[in-house]
C-alpha cells in the first residue's frame, strides 16, 4: 500500500558500483604488486572464478524466483569424483564428463521435485541434499582423493587455450551471454522474475510457478555438475572434499550483482562482477602474500556490504509486523 | 499464524513424533543390543554421548531460538574461534581460568552481532548468520596465523587440558556432565522464566507479542548470545580435550544443530518445540551414527542418512501440518 | 445498461465452523453496470467474492454465470471464465514493463524467446484509452498506486473479462486518482464490462453506481437503484445515511443508566489536533471513571486513533497524560505511559494461539506471576482460574489451547490478558465482535466497574447499541475527523442524529 520508489534505477547503480570497486582494486593492486597487472594473472582471475560464475549464471534465475541451492558445493565434488572414477576405469573422457553431468542434473532434478512440487523450503531441500551429496561423494571415492590413473588429458578442459584465452575464459564468456540471453529475452526469464516478483500476479497469469521453479534447479544441478567437471580437471583428481562452502560462494557473488534473496529482479552480468570483485580481491591479498585465511574474513565483510546495498530491509516483507488497520 | 488451528491435533502429533522417535530410539538400541559386538559397553555409550554432547548443548539454546522462528549458521565458525583462541591465549601465557571466561565472552559478542543483525536490522537469520560464519571462521585460521602455524598444537602450557579431560568419579568426562548441565538448564529456561514463555509467544504470533509489550528485539539478541556463548565454551571444552587447536572445527556443526532440532518436533517456522523432543533427535542420529561404525561402515553414509533423515523429517513435518 | 443478467446468486451460503458468513445471499447484477456491494465489517462482503471467484467453495446455494450454473473450483477457473479481481494488494510485477506485465503468461514466443508481439495494438490501445500517461516501456515498479491500478485494469480487459471485482480500489488514491479512475469505469461500461465494485466509502457508490446490495450478517438487506435513492433524497450525505441505515439495521437501543458521578473527576488523557496521513485535528479529553467512545463507520479513522494512543501510528499534535505530555513512540512507550490494548483482530494480534489459555492471560504483564523472578504455577493458576471465573470464559479446563476456543471466548482471554496488565486507561478496540449476547453483557458489566473504579477506557466501536449504552460520551468520527462528540444521555444521543453525523452530515 506504500507507495514505491524507483527501483528500476537500482540494479544499474549496484553494478556501476561494482565496476567502480573492481577498477579500485584493480588500481591498487597493480601498484602494489609488480606481477598483477599481466595479462597472465587476469586469465588465473578469470580461472578462479570460472565455476562460481558458470553455476551463478544459472543460480541467478534461480534466485530470482526467490530460491536458492544449498548443494551446489556437494554436486560438485560428487560430479568431480564420479568423473575422476570413470576416467581411471578407462571410460573415455567425454563419455565420462557426460555421464557424470547426467548425475549432476539429477541432484537438480530431486531438489526441483522436493521445493517446486513438494512445497518443502528451499533451506531444507538443498541442504538435505547438500548431506547427501557429500555423503554419496565420500562414499564412492571410499574418503581418498582419486588421483590414480587418471589420463593427463583431463586436464586439457583446464589449462588449455583457445586463440590465446583460456578455455574457462571462453565457458565464461558462453555461459555468461546464454544466461543473459534467457534473462532478458525468454519465458524461463521473465516469468522467473514474475513468480518471485508477485507470485500471485505470476499465477492468476496462468504461470506454472512450480514447474518454473523445478526447470531452474535442475539447471543449477546441471551447471554445478560441469563445474564438478572443471573442478576435478584443475587438479586431475576427483576430491569428494571439494567445493566447500562453494554454494556460500555462487549466493554471495549473486547478492553483490544486485539480486535481491526474495525474489524479483535479477542479473546474471550483476553476478559475473560480483563474483570477479571477490576474486580479484583473492587473487590481489595472495600476491601481496596477506593469505588466504584473510579471505574468510573479508567476503563476511563483503557479505555484510552487500546485505546493506541489497535494500537492508530483507525480512521485512517476511516478519509481519503490526496489525494492519482495517477501519 | 502457523499454530492457529487444531493446536490439540497438533500437540498430539508433537507427542506423536516423540513417540515415534522414542521407539526407533529403543528399536535402535535393542538391535544394536544384540547385532554389534562392541555396543553395549560403558565405553561405547560415552563415545556416544560424548559425540552427541556438543551438539545437545549447542542445540539447547538453539531450540529455544527455533521456537522464535530464528535460526544460526555460524556457531561452527564460532566454537572453531573460541577453540584457536583459547589455545592462543594460553599459549600467550593467560591463566587458563581467564582465558575461558574471555573466550566465553567474544562469543556472547558473536552473538550479539547476529541478534542485532536479525532483531534491529531485520535481517533474514541465513544471511545474517552466515556473514558471522563467514567472519568468526575467518578470524580463527588468521588468529592460528597469527601464532606462526596452521594449526596450534604446540607450545601449550602443561595443564591445558585439564580442564577437557577431567573425569568425575574418574568414568564420566567431564563434557557429559556439561552436556547434563546446559540441557536441564534450558529445559528450565523454557518453562520456568519469562525467556521461555516470550520465546514461545514470539514465534507463536509476532505481532500480537509485540502489541502484549514483550521486549521482541532483547529476547531475540539474549537468546543469539546464548547460542553464542554455548558454541564457544563448547569449543574450549573440545580443544581441551584433544589438546591441540585446529581451526577448521565444528564444519557442519550448525546443520548437524538443525537436524536434530528438527528431528525433535521443532517447527522451523516457530511456535513450538519440545527440548526432548531434540535430545530423542541427537540420541536416534548418535546411535545410527554409532552403529553404522561398529558394523564397519564408513562414517560417510552417515552424512547420507543425515540428508536423507532430514528431509524425511520435513516432509513428515509438512504432511502433519497441512491436515491440522 | 442492458436488462441482461450476468451474474445472479440464490440462496448462497457459506459456512465456517461456528459462523455463517453468508446466510442465504440472493441478487442479480445485470450486464454493463456497475454494481456497489457494501456493508460493515463481517457483513459477508468478501466472504461473497471469495466465493464467486472460487476462492472459497459455497456451502449451498447457486451461482448462474450468463444463465449457467456457475462452480469454480479454484480461482485459475474463474478467471478462465471472465472474471477477474482487482485485490488490494496490487497484483503487478514491479520489476517488469508495463507491456511485459499486461502480456504475461500470454506472451507470444518462438521456441522459448519472447517476440516483439503482433497484437499490441490492441493493449496500447486500450492502455490509452485508459491512461494516457502510462507507456509500454515504463517499469511498473515506477509508477503509482493509481497507474499500477490501470495496468491491472488494462490487462484485465485484454483478457477479454467480462465481470471485474474492485475490492475497495480507492483506498490509496488521491481525490483526483479517484476522479481518473471513475472516469476509467465508465470506459469500461462502454466497452461491455460489468464491474462489481466494493467500498465503505459511500459516497461514492453515488458517483459511480448504478445498483447497490446492502449486506448485513451474511445476508441481502436490500438490492436498489442507485438513481433513485438519489431522487428520494436531498443530497449525498442523506442518501448516504439511507444506506446507513440498510446496512446498521434497526438498533435497538438498550437505555443508558449513567453511572454514579462520585464528585470531580481528574483528566487522565488530552489529546490534542493530532493529524497523521489519515487522522486530521483529532481532540478529545478522558476523565478518571469515565467511558469514552469512539463511533464511526468503516473508514472513518476509529482505529487509527487508537493506533495513536497505543503508540503504533506516527502522528502529531500532543498527547498528555495525567497532565505530563508524552511522546507516545512504539507500544513499549504507550504501555509506559499507562495505556493497554485489546486490538480489533483478535486472530491476527490477540491470541497465542498455540498456547493454553493459563499461558496467554499473563503475557502483557509478567510479573503478575513471577516467584523470585520465576515463572509461577501456582500463581499462573490462580490467576487463570480468577479470569476464567470473572469473565466467564467458557474452557474445559486452563489448558485449553485458545486456538480451540470460539470467537467470544478467545476475545475474553485477550480482554483478560488486558486488564491483568492493571493499566490506568484502556483501549478497546471492537470489544465484542464475533461476541454473543450473553458475553457481550459480561463484557459491557465489566467494562462498567472497571470504570468505577476510576480507570479511564476508550471503546471503539462500529455497534450503535454498544455505544449508546455503554459509553458516557461519545466522539463520532467521520472520515479521519471528530465530527462531534456527544454526551450520552443529552437529546442528541439518539440513533438518527448519530447516523446523520457519521455518514457525513451535521
Amino acid at each position: 500500500m506504500t507507495a514505491t520508489r524507483a527501483r528500476a534505477g537500482f540494479a544499474v547503480d549496484q553494478k556501476l558500483i561494482l565496476i567502480g570497486l573492481l577498477l579500485v582494486i584493480n588500481v591498487f593492486f597493480s601498484l602494489a604488486s609488480p606481477h598483477f597487472f599481466a595479462v597472465s594473472n587476469y586469465f588465473n582471475i578469470l580461472k578462479s572464478c570460472a565455476m562460481i560464475v558458470i553455476t551463478g549464471a544459472g543460480a541467478t534465475l534461480l534466485m530470482m524466483t526467490g530460491n536458492f541451492d544449498l548443494s551446489a558445493g556437494s554436486n560438485v565434488a560428487l560430479t568431480g569424483v564420479v568423473y575422476a572414477l570413470l576416467a581411471q576405469a578407462g571410460v573415455p573422457l567425454f563419455a565420462a564428463g557426460c555421464i557424470a553431468l547426467a548425475g549432476g542434473t539429477a541432484f537438480g532434478l530431486i531438489n526441483g521435485s522436493l521445493v517446486g512440487w513438494l512445497n518443502v523450503p528451499p533451506f531444507i531441500a538443498s541442504l538435505g541434499m547438500m548431506y547427501i551429496g557429500r555423503g554419496l561423494a565420500l562414499v564412492v571415492s571410499d574418503g581418498s582423493v582419486i588421483v590414480d590413473r587418471i589420463p593427463p588429458s583431463m586436464l586439457r578442459i583446464y589449462q588449455g587455450t583457445l586463440l590465446g584465452m583460456p578455455y574457462l575464459a571462453w565457458f565464461i564468456v558462453f555461459f555468461v551471454a546464454v544466461f543473459m540471453v534467457i534473462q532478458r529475452r525468454t519465458l524461463l526469464g521473465k516469468h522467473a522474475l514474475a513468480t518471485g516478483g508477485n507470485r500471485n500476479a505470476a499465477f492468476f497469469s496462468g504461470i506454472n510457478t512450480g514447474r518454473i521453479v523445478f526447470v531452474l534447479y535442475v539447471i543449477v544441478g546441471a551447471l554445478a555438475a560441469f563445474s564438478g567437471i572443471l573442478t576435478a580437471a584443475r587438479s586431475g583428481a576427483g576430491d569428494p572434499r571439494s567445493g566447500n562452502q562453494f554454494e556460500f560462494d555462487v549466493i554471495l557473488a549473486i547478492m553483490l550483482g544486485g539480486t535481491r534473496l526474495q525474489g524479483g529482479k535479477g542479473s546474471v552480468i550483476g553476478t559475473l562482477l560480483g563474483a570477479l570483485v571477490v576474486a580479484v580481491l583473492d587473487n590481489g591479498l595472495n600476491m601481496l602474500n596477506v593469505l588466504t585465511f584473510w579471505q574468510s574474513i573479508v567476503k563476511g565483510a563483503i557479505l555484510v556490504m552487500a546485505i546493506l546495498l541489497n535494500e537492508k530491509v530483507m525480512a521485512g516483507a517476511r516478519k509481519r509486523g503490526l496489525a494492519r488497520a482495517s477501519a | 499464524m502457523t499454530a492457529m488451528v487444531s493446536s490439540a491435533g497438533r500437540r498430539r502429533s508433537m507427542d506423536v513424533q516423540k513417540i515415534i522417535l522414542l521407539a526407533i530410539l529403543v528399536g535402535i538400541f535393542v538391535f544394536l543390543s544384540l547385532a554389534a559386538p562392541n555396543f553395549f559397553a560403558i565405553r561405547n555409550f560415552t563415545n556416544i554421548l560424548m559425540q552427541v554432547s556438543v551438539i545437545v548443548m549447542i542445540a539447547s539454546a538453539a531450540n529455544l531460538l527455533m521456537i522464535t522462528g530464528n535460526f544460526d549458521l555460524s556457531v561452527g565458525s564460532v566454537l572453531a574461534f573460541c577453540a584457536i583462541m583459547h589455545a592462543y591465549l594460553t599459549k600467550q601465557g593467560m591463566p587458563i581460568w581467564a582465558s575461558i571466561l574471555a573466550c566465553v565472552a567474544i562469543a556472547a559478542l558473536w552473538g550479539v552481532f547476529n541478534g542485532v543483525m536479525v532483531g534491529v536490522l531485520n535481517v533474514t537469520p541465513v544471511i545474517a548468520t552466515i556473514a558471522t560464519m563467514y567472519a568468526a571462521r575467518g578470524f580463527a585460521y588468521l588468529i592460528a596465523r597469527w601464532d606462526g602455524g596452521a594449526n596450534i598444537t604446540a607450545g601449550l602450557p602443561q595443564n591445558f587440558a585439564e580442564f577437557g579431560r577431567t573425569m568425575l568419579f574418574g568414568q564420566v568426562p567431564i563434557i557429559i556432565l556439561f552436556m547434563v548441565v546446559v540441557f536441564a538448564v534450558f529445559f528450565f529456561i523454557e518453562r520456568k522464566t519469562p525467556l521461555g514463555r516470550f520465546s514461545y509467544a514470539i514465534g507463536g504470533n509476532l505481532s500480537a507479542a509485540r502489541l502484549s509489550g514483550i521486549n521482541v528485539v532483547g529476547v531475540i539478541v539474549a537468546l543469539y548470545v546464548l547460542v553464542g556463548a554455548l558454541a564457544g565454551l563448547c569449543g574450549i571444552i573440545q580443544v581441551s580435550r584433544v589438546g591441540a587447536a585446529f581451526p577448521n572445527l565444528g564444519q557442519g556443526l550448525e546443520f548437524d544443530v538443525i537436524v536434530a532440532i528438527v528431528l525433535g518436533g521443532t517447527s522451523m517456522m516457530g511456535g513450538e518445540g519440545s527440548l526432548v523432543g531434540m535430545l530423542l533427535g541427537a540420541l536416534v542420529v548418535g546411535l545410527a551414527a554409532n552403529g553404522l561404525n561398529l558394523f564397519g561402515v564408513q562414517y560417510f553414509y552417515q552424512t547420507i542418512t543425515y540428508g536423507v533423515i532430514l528431509i524425511g523429517a520435513v516432509l513428515i513435518d509438512l504432511a502433519v501440518h497441512r491436515k491440522a | 445498461m442492458s436488462d441482461e443478467i450476468l451474474v445472479e446468486v440464490r440462496n448462497l451460503q457459506k459456512h465456517f465452523p461456528g459462523v455463517r458468513a453468508l446466510d442465504g445471499v440472493s441478487f442479480c447484477i445485470r450486464r454493463n453496470t456497475v454494481h456497489c456491494i457494501v456493508g460493515e465489517n463481517g457483513s459477508g462482503k468478501s466472504t461473497f467474492i471469495k466465493t464467486l471467484t472460487g476462492a472459497h467453495q459455497r456451502t449451498a446455494g447457486e451461482i448462474l454465470l450468463g444463465g449457467r450454473p456457475f462452480e469454480p473450483r479454484s480461482v485459475g477457473a474463474a478467471i478462465g471464465s471472465g472474471i477477474s479481481v482487482l485485490y488490494q494488494e496490487l497484483n503487478v510485477v514491479d520489476d517488469l514493463t508495463v507491456q511485459e506485465n499486461l502480456t504475461l503468461g500470454k506472451e507470444q514466443s518462438l521456441l522459448g524467446f519472447v517476440r516483439k508481439p503482433r497484437g499490441l495494438e490492441a493493449v496500447k490501445e486500450i492502455l490509452l484509452s485508459l491512461d494516457p500517461s502510462i507507456h509500454l516501456g515504463d517499469m511498473v515498479g515506477c509508477l503509482s498506486v493509481a497507474q499500477k491500478q490501470v495496468i491491472e485494469i488494462a490487462k484485465a480487459v485484454s483478457t477479454n473479462c467480462s465481470l471485474l471485482i474492485m475490492d475497495e480500489p480507492t483506498a490509496a488514491l488521491s481525490e483526483q486518482e479517484v476522479g481518473r479512475l471513475f472516469a476509467i469505469i465508465r470506459k469500461l461500461k462502454e466497452r461491455g464490462i460489468t464491474v462489481i465494485y466494493i467500498s465503505h466509502k459511500l459516497a461514492e457508490v453515488f458517483e459511480i453506481g448504478d445498483v447497490v446490495t446492502v449486506l448485513r450478517d451474511g445476508q441481502v438487506v436490500d438490492t436498489l437503484q442507485v438513481a433513485e435513492i438519489s431522487r428520494a433524497c436531498r443530497d449525498v450525505p442523506e442518501s448516504c445515511l439511507r444506506i446507513v441505515r440498510l446496512m446498521l439495521g434497526k438498533v435497538v437501543v438498550e437505555t443508558y443508566v449513567p453511572r454514579p458521578s462520585t464528585g470531580p473527576a481528574r483528566t487522565l488523557l488530552e489529546a490534542r489536533n493530532i493529524n497523521n496521513t489519515k487522522l486530521r485535528g483529532v481532540s478529545f479529553e478522558l476523565a478518571e471513571g469515565e467511558i469514552l467512545g469512539f463511533y464511526g463507520l468503516v473508514g472513518s479513522g476509529k482505529t487509527e486513533v487508537a493506533r495513536v494512543l497505543y503508540g503504533i501510528d506516527e502522528y502529531e499534535g500532543e498527547i498528555l497524560v495525567k497532565g505530563a505530555r508524552r511522546d507516545l513512540r512504539g507500544v513499549r512507550c504507550a504501555l509506559g505511559a499507562g495505556f493497554a490494548m485489546v486490538p480489533e483482530e483478535r486472530r491476527a494480534d490477540g491470541i497465542f494461539a498455540g498456547l493454553s489459555v493459563r499461558e496467554n492471560i499473563p503475557m502483557m504483564r509478567i510479573g503478575s506471576i513471577l516467584a523470585k523472578g520465576l515463572l509461577s504455577r501456582g500463581k499462573e493458576n490462580a490467576l487463570a482460574d480468577r479470569y476464567i471465573a470473572s469473565m466467564s470464559i467458557a474452557v474445559r479446563d486452563r489448558e485449553q489451547k485458545v486456538a480451540l476456543l470460539s470467537g467470544g471466548n478467545q476475545q475474553k482471554v485477550v480482554i483478560s490478558k488486558c486488564l491483568n496488565r492493571e493499566a490506568e486507561i484502556l483501549l478497546m478496540d471492537e470489544p465484542t465482535r464475533g461476541v454473543d449476547v450473553g458475553a457481550k453483557h459480561e463484557i459491557h458489566e465489566i467494562i462498567r466497574s472497571l470504570a468505577s473504579k476510576g480507570r479511564g477506557i476508550i471503546v471503539f466501536t462500529s455497534e450503535m447499541p454498544e455505544v449508546l449504552h455503554l459509553c458516557d460520551r461519545i466522539v463520532l468520527m467521520h472520515e479521519g475527523q471528530v465530527g462531534e462528540i456527544v454526551a450520552n444521555g443529552s437529546p442528541a444521543a439518539n440513533s438518527d442524529h448519530i447516523m446523520s453525523v457519521v455518514a457525513g452530515g451535521r
